[in-house]
């Protein structure tokens, strides 16, 4: 009997030892953090990673762009998300567009690269590819670094007080961070990003691996006179320091002045969706046409007409003699783009535009307007962005590249302008200021950017409001559709005066002849808390610490 | 006697069953035997078994497939776990689809659910299990049994759509909600109904598409027998069904009717090698072919387009417009799909007695390999269309429509791929002994099983080890004891972590036996019995938890027109990796009263911990990457179950009634939940499976706005959206004044019943007999919130149904409604989750009925029939239940569900 037990535990034992080898199925494939940074591949992977977390703004919030939230445009198709931001049901437990959680992400990411990538590989030194690795590795940490200034900025403008995350947190500590304010923020970002411009090269243009959508000297500077204008902007700056803006400006003359010295970019006639020198940083999308489907006319097969201008930024583009639109006089000319800014044909799909070898008929009853399901409530369609050649009929679709640009040169002159105006209450200032010496006034710079599209000169005659006015509609003119709205209608403090939003109605006469009357669409709700985002109420239940933004 | 010996043995070794089995835990009444599955009018083994086990719930799927090859969802007990349910289903003692198994097939079913009898699947068990053992040959030197029976299958739950006119009217009157100008003026509508109009097309798309009925047809053949040392069973089937779809026409040479044919073949042998040895070898293999538009099933778009404004055909060429798909051209003429699936199952087993080593030894050593594929072949094509944009004149009638064509008509283009494949190899070998001293009898066994388990694709494989120790004892099989220890081992859990302990023991105490209870002769039988121990599952954890997968993160394109794919920071992994783990406790009666009242009685308590739950809920998102699950969540159940069966005859008439019951309570003990001020938005406390949604409070009134159409002072306002008379007005849980996601509860019932019940009738008379089997359920709460038919007009659902148009609120009919005002416009205050789109989902069915007549004739004997039986039987006939227009279990615009009728004959040689 004893003999009997020690067999059966013998062969327990070896069943049993059999069965642990057995039971490992190692079908998943997983990287150790080592392997992350292994070579110089692996390397450029990571930091690849990073850049993913940059987003276009095609499709920004609910589908949409941001610009459906602002006086430049509403949504035509009724279920969205995008109303939250102007029908009151926007809270604390009823985010939107909550971005906390997806960019802290983004900051993890590049923390993670600059706080494990490997100076060198001296291993593979005899390696044929050896020395233009090393030189794209050595820069990734400063890439990095303005990634993650950028990231925080895009947190900042959001969530005004933010977490300043300049390394990997525990999660034994995360619970326990807290908020810097505003300009402590901004003060940061805008240092991160002056050290890093001193490393990044001018260009990738030539480089050995020429990869066009790598993080720029002039992007970390552009960056910087964005983050410092927005710091010196009303909304930020309730006591109106004028030494805001002046650093603001300082910083948007050392753009220009090093991309003088770089000649990495000229202002030019934007042609969007390619590779122009206007671009300073962009984000690139292979090709697809899911901004097509949504955003092309009803009644052009497939299309949706989704971001649908209105009426106000219809008439912010000037006349073609430079001077502001009338709607008392010029009404007509919405209805003929010759007449207009060449940009407003660029921007907009009006009634009598041409689009896909058709013309466009938003008058009640045409081919691309009411009563027809999901046709333009404002009787504007989208162009800008938009590639005409895409087609979305069954059996024939066809998609193409689009290129979202973030920062564009013509941004930065308009940054200049403003920073320079504000400081100085003066369209005309040249000279010194706070130890820079200034040479191009506040109004050569708008002018440089008219210039381009060979818009005349804005009177020299104007004075400082009535300067202020025109400066701010050539910002929303020249960068429409483009993001900047939804923030520029915030950091200026003018958001209540954007509710009411117009259309266009336009009927036939028998005679064949347009009829446009201007319609009230919207009246939307506006409450002060918006200048700011909500941070969950759930992200403030995990972090006691956290401050709430102001009256939400 | 070996020979009894052996034979007893092999038949508990093809069960699959230990030596435990005198002794089992199991209720008398836990198991349905031939005497029932004889007279099931269902061909698939589960569709057979509504109501009959106790502590075992059958749910029609509802999850809108054909049903013709679909089973039922099933709880043993009601669900431990809020992460998954998964039972075992074992067939002949290994984990198989029970799709493939037909009634006639069966020996028997047994519903195995307390610790003791599940010990032996380990990490597996907890969920309970259900044992299907097919039939093998012996019981007669010769046997031939063929049955055919065919029928028609009627299509029901097909909630009846808006007439033309009434859509028209609702249309109109939505658009008048919202404010809007009419689509149809007063003349359109007037013509519409009346059917003058030429111009406003009008289509039934429901009548258009579905035929009124399905052919089925079923054939049973069967032999079993012994010769000289073999004994056989072989089993044959062929089935098929024709679906609903009505054959257009329309589409040339593709036939896009669904229709199902399954050929099922067993071969069950038993074979005496030597005086101590047996093989047993079974076979079974099934071909199955289901064919269906390339589109699917999916009738969504027959509901969805309204009967108005849009014909199927004009001018040769299919008809769309942007909102509305062509249901006749979208899903009948697009080409066509065939899934053909293939199964083979093999079974082996050598059963030897080892007596001459030491006395009451016995060994079995079984393997068995199953594999299945199914491959889909489809033709597909699409084809250009029109679409029609209505133009109106002054007076707003709608006068003509403009016409453009779109898309293109394309070539057949032909695919087949592999759609899924897997494979199990299952294999385990046992030891007993048995012995027995005067009164006392000892048993032990030892069992090592292992199971390998592969379906296609990456992190499929599945690998369990089960080593079972287990001794019976019985003193004069009155006082009965059972333990059972298994370390039990899963590949699913960590490296060098894989093996888990499982103890359980149960005991019984027959009472009749004892002298003490001799007196009561109308007491046949009684039995206390009771158990407790832990069993396992790990169906919930997924490989490599432990570790942090570092790997493909997002693309960026640096140069255009190529990206490149980047490598991201894993998620955290997670600690402490464990399965499932569930302390059943169980008591029960057996008993047997007066020759013909037999009862079994079970109350049982549970708790499981290691659920898995969100760690992410409490750590704040700066970290900036995810963390995997923790296994903190606790579950616990408890219960009772009752089943009674009455046997008894009256001279030639014979009667038999049969009853199951079972109530189960399920709580959450602790799940990791997100952040919320208010106590009610906490699942834990409650039920499993409960909704999250709004209650409502009625719908506002006119009464409730002021002149300018704002609200009155004190009415609860909405933050979802700016509300209207016939909106849905919620309870204000909050209690903040304004309605928004703090006033989202979990709804006090859950979606799935306490109460389970089923009720089997028979009653014979010489040779006419009839079969009934009902089955119902308790208070449920069933989701009702189907695009159309439910949330009608809005968005892409265009369409409203004639339930909908009786029950909602309308300007003039205020009082006593149960939906919403019509409206046109995406309204994100009603149509949100709410007990509004909710039903009490309670049902009582006739699941099947059976009128039979045993033919006798003096003739038979001559040509050796023993039997010849003619039938009607009807599956589904009615169903009481609160929900007028669907099936409480099948809420869906799929593909309809069946009442099914036949006729057929049995004959037996």
């Amino acid at each position: 009997m004893t003999r009997m037990k020690r067999y059966i535990l013998i062969l327990a034992a070896t069943l049993i030892s059999a069965a642990c080898s057995d039971l490992e199925v190692n079908e998943n494939v997983y990287h150790s953090k080592e392997y992350m940074f292994a070579d110089f591949g692996m390397v450029k992977d990571v930091m690849t990673n990073a850049y993913g977390y940059l987003e276009t703004g095609f499709a920004a919030v609910g589908g949409t762009m941001t610009e459906c939230a602002t006086d430049d445009a509403v949504y035509a198709n009724t279920p969205n998300t995008i109303k939250f931001f102007y029908d009151g049901s926007w809270s604390k437990n009823n985010t939107l567009d909550d971005k906390w959680n997806t960019l802290y992400s983004a900051i993890r990411a590049c923390n993670y690269l600059m706080e494990n990538c490997p100076e060198d590989f001296e291993v593979a030194q005899y390696l044929e590819e050896y020395a233009r690795n090393k030189a794209q590795l050595v820069n990734y940490p400063w890439e990095a670094k303005a990634l993650r200034a950028y990231f925080h900025f895009e947190l900042l403008k959001r969530y005004n007080n933010i977490v300043i995350a300049d390394k990997t947190f525990t999660v034994e500590e995360v619970n326990h961070l807290t908020q810097t304010d505003y300009q402590t923020a901004a003060g940061w970002i805008a240092d991160e990003l002056l050290e890093a411009s001193a490393h990044l090269p001018a260009t990738y243009s030539g480089t050995a691996f020429s990869e066009l959508g790598r993080a720029t000297r002039g992007f970390a500077l552009a960056l910087r006179s964005r983050v410092l204008l927005y710091a010196a902007s009303p909304l930020n700056n309730a006591a109106a320091d004028k030494e805001l803006y002046a650093m603001a400006a300082a910083a948007a003359k050392t753009m220009l002045d090093q991309n003088a010295k770089d000649g990495t970019y000229m202002l030019q006639d934007e042609v969007f969706n390619t590779e122009t020198k206007g671009t300073i940083f962009a984000v690139r999308k292979a090709a697809d046409n899911a901004f097509e489907k949504a955003n092309f006319p009803a009644g052009y097969e497939g299309g949706h007409s989704g971001v649908c201008p209105t009426l106000n930024l219809a008439e912010a583009f000037d006349m073609i003699d430079g001077t502001p639109y009338d709607r008392s006089n010029n009404i007509q000319s919405l209805m003929d783009g010759s007449m207009r800014d060449p940009r407003y044909e660029k921007t907009i799909l009006y009634n009598g535009a041409s689009f896909k070898d058709q013309t466009v008929e938003t008058f009640r009853g045409g081919r691309n307007g009411e009563p027809l399901a999901e046709a333009s409530p404002t009787s504007f369609y989208l162009r800008k962005f938009l590639r005409e050649n895409t087609s979305l009929v069954a059996g024939q679709v066809t998609s193409y590249q689009h290129i979202w640009p973030v920062i564009r040169l013509s941004e930065v002159y308009l940054n200049y302008a403003e920073a320079l105006f504000e400081a100085t209450g003066s369209p005309f200032f040249k000279g010194s200021l706070a130890g820079v010496s200034y040479t191009m006034s506040p109004l050569e710079a708008v002018n440089a950017v008219r210039s381009v599209y060979g818009m005349p000169p804005l009177p020299d005659t104007l004075e400082a409001d009535a300067f202020r006015t025109r400066m701010r509609n050539e910002r929303r003119v020249e960068l429409a559709f483009e993001g900047h709205r939804f923030w520029d209608i915030r950091r200026w403090k003018i958001a209540p005066e954007t509710c009411n939003i117009y259309g266009l109605s336009i009927n036939r006469s028998d005679d064949g002849t347009f009829i446009p009357t201007p319609i009230l669409l919207q009246s939307r709700q506006w409450e002060d808390k918006m200048y700011f985002y909500p941070i969950s109420e759930v992200e403030m239940h995990k972090n006691k610490g956290l401050n709430q933004n102001p009256d939400w | 006697m070996k020979k009894l010996f052996i034979v007893i043995i092999s038949l508990v070794a093809s069960a699959g069953l230990l030596a435990q089995e005198p002794q089992s835990n199991a209720g008398i009444l836990s198991t349905v035997g031939e005497d029932v599955l004889d007279n099931s009018s269902q061909r698939q083994i589960l569709n057979a078994m509504y109501g009959l086990l106790p502590g075992l719930q059958l749910y029609q799927n509802g999850s809108g497939y054909w049903p013709a090859d679909i089973i039922p969802n099933l709880t043993v007990r009601g669900k431990g776990s809020y992460s998954g349910n998964h039972p075992l289903i074992l067939i002949d003692g290994v984990v198989r689809d029970p799709s493939e198994i037909n009634v006639a097939e069966v020996e028997s079913v047994t519903v195995i659910k307390d610790a003791a009898s599940l010990a032996i699947w380990g990490v597996r068990g907890a969920d309970g299990a259900l044992m299907i053992t097919t039939r093998r040959g012996g019981q007669e030197p010769f046997r031939l049994k063929t049955s055919v029976r065919t029928g028609l299958q009627i299509p029901y739950g097909t909630p009846k759509m808006a007439s033309p006119g009434a859509y028209a009217r609702a249309l109109n009157e939505a658009l008048a909600n919202d404010g809007l100008p009419p689509y149809y003026s007063q003349a359109n509508v007037a013509s519409i109904e009346d059917g003058t109009g030429r111009i406003i097309p009008t289509m039934d798309w429901q009548s258009a598409m579905l035929s009124k009925y399905g052919l089925i047809t079923d054939a049973d053949f069967s032999i079993d027998g012994s010769r000289n040392r073999t004994r056989y069973y072989v089993y044959a089937n062929y089935s098929s069904n024709s679906g609903f779809l009505r054959n257009t026409g329309l589409t040339e040479n593709i036939n896009t009717q669904a229709k199902y044919y399954a050929l099922k073949i067993r071969s069950n042998l038993d074979i005496q090698l030597t005086r101590t040895t047996t093989l047993l070898v079974g076979l079974s293999a099934r071909l199955q072919q289901q064919q269906g538009p390339n589109a699917g099933l999916d009738l969504t778009p027959m509901y969805t387009a309204p009967t108005v404004g849009i014909p199927a055909r004009f001018a040769g060429m299919w008809v769309r417009t942007n909102m509305i798909d062509n249901p006749i051209g979208s899903i009948l003429g697009t080409g066509r799909k065939i899934d053909f699936g293939r199964s083979l199952l093999a079974d082996i087993t050598i059963c030897q007695d080892l007596s001459m080593i030491i006395p009451g030894l016995k060994a079995d050593v079984h393997a068995s390999y199953d594999n299945s594929a199914t491959i889909i072949d489809s033709k597909s094509f699409t084809y250009s269309y029109l679409t029609l944009t209505p133009q109106y004149n002054t007076s707003g009638d709608l006068v003509d429509y403009s016409l453009a064509q779109y898309g293109n008509d394309t070539e057949i283009a032909f695919s087949t791929y592999l759609l899924s494949q897997n494979m199990r190899f299952t294999t385990w070998g046992r030891l007993y002994w048995d012995a027995k001293f005067g009164k006392n009898s000892l048993g032990a066994s030892m069992l090592a099983s292992r199971e390998y388990y592969k379906l296609r694709g990456v992190g499929n494989t599945y690998k369990h080890y089960d080593f079972v120790l287990s001794v019976n004892y019985d003193y004069d099989r009155k006082y009965l004891l059972n333990l059972t220890l298994n370390e039990s081992a899963s590949s699913l859990l960590s490296t060098g972590d894989k093996f888990r302990f499982y103890p359980a023991a149960s005991v019984g105490w027959v009472l009749s036996k004892e002298s003490f209870m001799s007196g009561a002769s109308w007491l046949d039988y009684l039995k206390l019995r009771a158990s407790a121990g832990l069993t396992g599952m790990d169906a919930n954890l997924q490989y490599d938890m432990d570790k942090q997968f570092n790997g493909v993160g997002n693309s960026y394109i640096f140069t255009l027109p190529s990206d490149l794919t980047g490598l991201r920071e894993g998620d955290l992994p997670s600690v402490g990796v464990r399965p499932e783990t569930e302390l059943k406790i169980d008591a029960g009666i057996d008993f047997k009263l007066a020759s013909s009242l037999t009862g079994e009685i079970d109350v049982f308590m549970s708790r499981r911990d290691g659920l898995r739950t969100l760690a992410g809920n409490a750590v704040s998102g700066v970290l900036g990457v995810g963390l995997s699950d923790s296994f903190e969540g606790r579950v616990s159940r408890r219960g009772v179950e009752v089943a009674l069966q009455w046997n008894k005859s009256f001279g030639e008439f014979s009667l038999n009634l049969g009853g199951t019951l079972s109530y189960v309570k399920n709580r959450i003990d602790y799940i990791e939940e997100q952040y919320s001020p208010a106590s009610f938005q906490y699942q834990a406390g409650g039920a499993l499976d409960r909704l999250f949604a709004l209650m409502s409070d009625g719908f506002y009134s006119a009464g409730d706005f002021n002149s300018d159409g704002s609200l009155r002072e004190g009415v609860v306002s909405s933050t979802f959206g700016q509300v209207k008379p016939g909106d849905v007005k919620y309870k204000d849980l909050y209690e903040d004044g304004k309605i928004d996601n703090y006033d989202y509860t979990w709804l006090e019932v859950p979606t799935l019943p306490n109460l389970y019940y089923g009720a089997r009738l028979g009653f014979a008379y010489r040779g006419l007999a009839l079969n009934v089997l009902l089955q119902g359920t308790g208070n449920w709460t069933a989701v009702t919130n189907l695009p159309s038919v439910y949330c009608p007009l809005y968005g892409g659902d265009k369409n409203v149904s004639e339930y909908y148009l009786a029950n909602c609120w309308h300007p003039d009919v205020t009082d006593g409604v149960k939906y919403p005002r019509l409206t046109t416009l995406e309204n994100n205050n009603n149509f949100r989750d709410s007990d509004v789109w909710t039903a009490n989902g309670r049902y009582l069915k006739l699941r099947e009925l059976q009128i039979s007549y045993t033919i006798k004739a003096k003739f038979f004997e001559r040509i050796n029939l023993k039997e010849a039986k003619v039938f009607l039987q009807g599956n589904n006939l009615f169903s009481i239940d609160d929900m007028g227009i669907f099936d409480p279990e099948y809420i869906s615009t799929g593909y309809p569900c069946a009442r099914t009728y036949m006729a057929g004959i049995n004959i037996q040689f």
